[in-house]
């Protein structure tokens, strides 16, 4: 059977596209407001948990999620560091 | 999850990139129908892991819980600018090209040494071919244009099948023509068509997207039934047969 990433996890692209999701534009609440402001550049650092798998031909598979689990245990997992910057798509 | 595995850094990085590749494309098409979205400029991975030399290579394994003294590496991708994030986004692939997923005679580690070179459809193929590069180095003699080039026309020629609307003979300066006229018939100015009618060759006067003119032979006609054998390329053939009332 050809290894899969943890199916807990997801491929580093949908991480990625995830944490990119976002909504720039901040507006104050309430209707008769008209101001608003757009978010130009996003910097995040989050602890990451990684899966690494080889498949049969040597190719390297990447899952990885943020933790998944908020419980505190005698050990925790490894978490690994990323850092992520965005900038506005002009 | 299954105990951590040992990768070697080459494959590891040749993954992350082709990932990071990915959702740049995403986030590029996104883009075109959201006006307020985010591109990747910086990403910074800082994993633990425990090196491990074999006496050939170095090979790395993430740490697992509860081990400690692991080593750090940190892997920076990025720090451009937005001009360069728009020059090195790759565009989305439009309709008129043919991106390699869809083929399925490329098998899927091929696309996989396309994709680390940055191939990932026709027309990246033919830009890099343009360039005068040596696939067949790049890909460590694993690929070559020719090979690819006719399975990749082929994916695109089936894109815009050939389809024949109407066959008739008419007489234009005392020389018989055979007009096929359609969609999708020559298509590509790569090649001349052939055309065999009643089993005999005939001339090709004109060939266009939607209409072929050939000059046939009176003694070639048939009364009743004849039959045309078209080839517009390696790709297109097709057969029709027309009555002659």
């Amino acid at each position: 059977m050809n290894p899969k990433v943890d199916e807990a996890f997801l491929h580093f692209t949908e991480l990625i596209e995830e944490l990119s999701d976002i909504d720039g534009l901040v507006r104050e609440p309430g209707e008769e407001t008209h101001i608003a402001m757009e978010i130009e550049e996003v910097e995040m650092e989050l602890p990451i948990q990684l899966d690494i798998v080889i498949d049969e031909r040597g190719k390297v598979l990447l899952g990885s999620v943020p933790p998944l689990y908020n419980v505190s245990t005698s050990f925790n997992p490894v978490f690994h560091q990323l850092s992520l910057k965005l900038k506005r798509h002009l | 999850m299954a105990s951590n595995q040992k990768w070697n850094l080459e494959s590891f990085l040749d993954s992350l990139i082709v990932e990071l590749d990915k959702a740049r494309e995403t986030l590029a098409v996104k883009a075109i129908n959201k006006p307020l979205t985010y591109a990747v400029k910086d990403v910074n991975l800082e994993m633990q892991l425990f090196p491990s030399f074999d006496g050939k290579k170095v090979q790395f394994i993430t740490a697992e819980p509860g081990q400690s003294g692991a080593s750090k590496i940190g892997i920076q991708l990025g720090s451009i600018t937005d001009q360069q994030i728009r020059k090195t986004t790759k565009k989305p692939v439009t309709k008129d090209d043919v991106s390699l997923e869809v083929i399925d005679e490329i098998d899927e580690e091929t696309r996989d040494d396309l994709r680390k070179i940055g191939v990932s459809s026709v027309n990246d193929l033919a830009e890099i071919e343009r360039k005068n590069v040596d696939l067949e180095k790049v890909s460590k003699k694993k690929l070559n244009y020719r090979k690819l080039a006719g399975l990749l026309q082929k994916a695109r020629r089936s894109n815009f099948p050939p389809s024949v609307r109407k066959a008739s003979f008419s007489m234009a300066q005392e020389v018989p023509l055979l007009k096929v006229e359609g969609e999708n018939l020559a298509i590509d100015q790569q090649y001349d068509p052939v055309a065999i009618l009643n089993g005999q060759m005939v001339e090709i006067l004109s060939a266009s997207r939607s209409e072929l003119a050939l000059k046939v032979n009176k003694e070639l006609i048939r009364d009743k039934e004849n039959e045309l054998i078209m080839a517009c390329d390696p790709f297109t053939i097709f057969k029709v047969k027309i009555n002659n009332p």
